[in-house]
């Protein structure tokens, strides 16, 4: 398993590499921030990435083929658990 | 219970329509000015129901598929209520190999919706536009439309594999 420290500075690096050379040249990554919280004993990770250009959302079947690529990626890796992404525009700001 | 009432004729319970669910959570976003976080959150948490409800239907579904009385009755609820969320992805992940294709792709689905819905209900951190919601709205109708599609042989093998425990 990978430790709690550990993930917060590898994942973020392989999410994004593979981020950058899957999504189209549009998409900029502006930055890949690691947290977690527990929820009834689970830890859940996550990591939020920032980004510039073309929405990854977009094209929500590649998006989805992305993420279950990766996070098999990290699975067999011995990411346990495996960090989700969220994806958000530079600038967002909802009510 | 009365052999009458074993006797007559009950038609399967009919649980929310997953459909019906996701069309609720699209019009809950659509056109939102401004956008409204809350309902992006609401609409991700709806989207990983109707996947895990489509599942307890489609468990229901194979294990008691004649419905003919309230015993039979019984039986499909009891089944469609007899997984746990937890339970049900880990054990999904742990045998994901013996599944087909679509049947992986519903299982790595399903544990995207969980982990997508655990954020939007209970972490402040995380922040879901309306392209978001959409996105895993659109992920759960997909994986739910791989799952019913899915062989009646295979469907029983999900359902033992989301509801018994390995020993």
């Amino acid at each position: 398993m990978v430790t709690k420290d550990v993930w917060r500075v590898e994942a973020p690096e392989l999410i994004r590499a593979e981020l950058e050379r899957r999504l189209p040249g549009e998409t900029r990554i502006i930055s890949v921030e690691p947290d977690s919280f527990y929820h009834e004993g689970r830890e859940v990770r996550y990591v939020t990435v920032l980004f510039k250009g073309a929405s990854p959302y977009d094209d929500s079947r590649r998006l989805t083929k992305i993420e279950f690529d990766i996070r098999d990626m990290l699975w067999e890796r011995g990411y346990d658990p495996v960090p989700s992404m969220d994806f958000l525009e530079e600038g967002t700001s909802l009510v | 219970m009365t052999s009458a009432s074993r006797r007559a004729n009950v038609s399967a319970p009919t649980p929310l329509d997953w459909g019906d669910l996701i069309a609720g959570a699209r019009r809950s976003i659509a056109g939102q000015l401004p956008e409204s976080r809350a309902d992006n959150h609401r609409a991700i948490s709806t989207a990983y129901y109707a996947a895990y409800d489509a599942l307890c239907e489609s468990n229901a579904g194979v294990l008691v598929p004649q419905v003919a009385n309230r015993a039979d009755a019984d039986a499909w609820v009891r089944v469609y209520r007899g997984s746990s969320h937890g339970h049900a992805i880990g054990n999904l992940k742990r045998h994901r190999a013996s599944l087909s294709s679509d049947g992986q792709e519903f299982a790595k689905a399903l544990e995207s919706l969980y982990d997508a819905r655990i954020r939007a209900d209970y972490s402040p951190g995380s922040v879901f536009n309306r392209q978001a919601a959409e996105h895993y709205l659109t992920q759960a109708e997909e994986a739910i439309e791989k799952l019913i599609r899915l062989p009646q042989s295979e469907r029983v093998v999900i359902a033992t594999i989301t509801l018994l425990r390995d020993r």
